[in-house]
């Protein structure tokens, strides 16, 4: 989980993704600059890439490939290097990426409402939506309901 | 094609010219009477981009209700739920909601090629190719989009399509 604390309130404001009732107290506060916003999803991608390469077989070589592309593809958006890296829970490999694919959603859920730019909010979408990929091919090989929720924002159980 | 029900009208509008009355106006605008520039300018864009998710989403949840596809029971459900979310934020601007899709007639191509593919396989097909015309549909319409929270709506529909796609990808290969 990404808890910097001088982005408290806009995490509280992310907190509110997917519901279209959700109220957002901060958003009249002027947001971060575009690099602190997705520097997060820059941590989580990073992490990401990591577990999946401990994790390894083949679906575990191709999600670390597939990571390592987000990194890239954030690096080259402008996302800052340093924020918070989410904590994998032990247990097996693919339920610590189940979570880390949590976490990554979290981050570019609330990327994707505040960043400026336009590539970028669409940059932070299009790695939500791989992220809710991933969940459903894990939660498959994990033996669970591929589906849990109609809005994949990383807060449905992991 | 047939006019789709709206499940409301937009709001009418007293003598001063709120945000509401706008987009209301605006929304007129689009049907072909005149509005003055600087109200079609203000969420306006937002709104009409909100509507064609709607009904896209309506498309969706009367397509997997006809089509009974092994294994997609959550989708109509599931879009369901995204046309109800989308539809508040639309309400918010005082916009008339499109109505539920009503029959083959009002359904755009792609969720029509569905119903029109023959045999399991043909219709697993068609289905893919229809969740990726979904996810280029909520990715096309997000610079359109002003408010934060109806960009993480947008977002998460999106990325909801792109568990179904995968849902059917899984399923396509046994």
């Amino acid at each position: 989980m990404v808890t910097r604390t001088t982005r408290r309130g806009l995490l509280a404001a992310g907190a509110g993704a997917g519901l279209a009732l959700a109220g957002c107290g901060s958003q009249e506060e002027e947001p971060p600059p575009d690099a602190e916003l997705l520097a997060p999803s820059l941590a989580a991608a990073l992490a990401l890439a990591d577990a999946y390469e401990n994790a390894g077989g083949r679906l575990g070589e191709a999600l670390a490939a597939r990571e390592r592309e987000h990194a890239e593809r954030l690096r080259e958006a402008g996302a800052g290097e340093g924020a918070p890296v989410p904590e994998a829970p032990d247990g097996p490999p693919l339920q610590a990426a189940l979570a880390l694919e949590q976490a990554a959603m979290r981050a570019h859920v609330h990327a994707a409402g505040l960043v400026r730019a336009p590539a970028a909010r669409a940059l932070s979408a299009e790695l939500l939506a791989d992220a809710a990929r991933h969940t459903v091919q894990l939660r498959e090989r994990l033996g669970r309901e591929a589906l849990t929720t109609a809005f994949p924002d990383g807060r449905d159980d992991a | 094609m047939p006019e789709r029900r709206t499940r409301s009208e937009p709001p009418v509008g007293g003598a001063r010219l709120t945000r509401r009355a706008a987009l209301a106006a605006a929304a007129a605008g689009a049907a072909g009477l005149p509005v003055a520039a600087p109200a079609r300018a203000r969420g306006a864009s937002e709104g009409e981009a909100l509507t064609e998710l709607i009904r896209a989403e309506e498309d969706a949840v009367f397509v997997y209700s006809e089509a009974r596809l092994q294994g997609t029971a959550a989708l109509a459900p599931q879009d369901t739920q995204h046309a109800k979310a989308l539809a508040s934020h639309l309400e918010a601007l005082g916009m008339p909601v499109p109505g539920p899709t009503r029959g083959r007639d009002d359904l755009a191509p792609g969720a029509l090629a569905v119903l029109e593919a023959t045999g399991d396989r043909e219709r697993r097909k068609a289905a893919m190719d229809y969740e990726r015309s979904l996810i280029a549909g909520c990715l096309q319409r997000l610079p359109r989009l002003e408010e934060p929270n109806t960009v993480r709506t947008v977002a998460t529909v999106m990325a909801s399509h792109a568990q179904h796609l995968v849902l059917h990808e899984l399923i396509s290969r046994g």
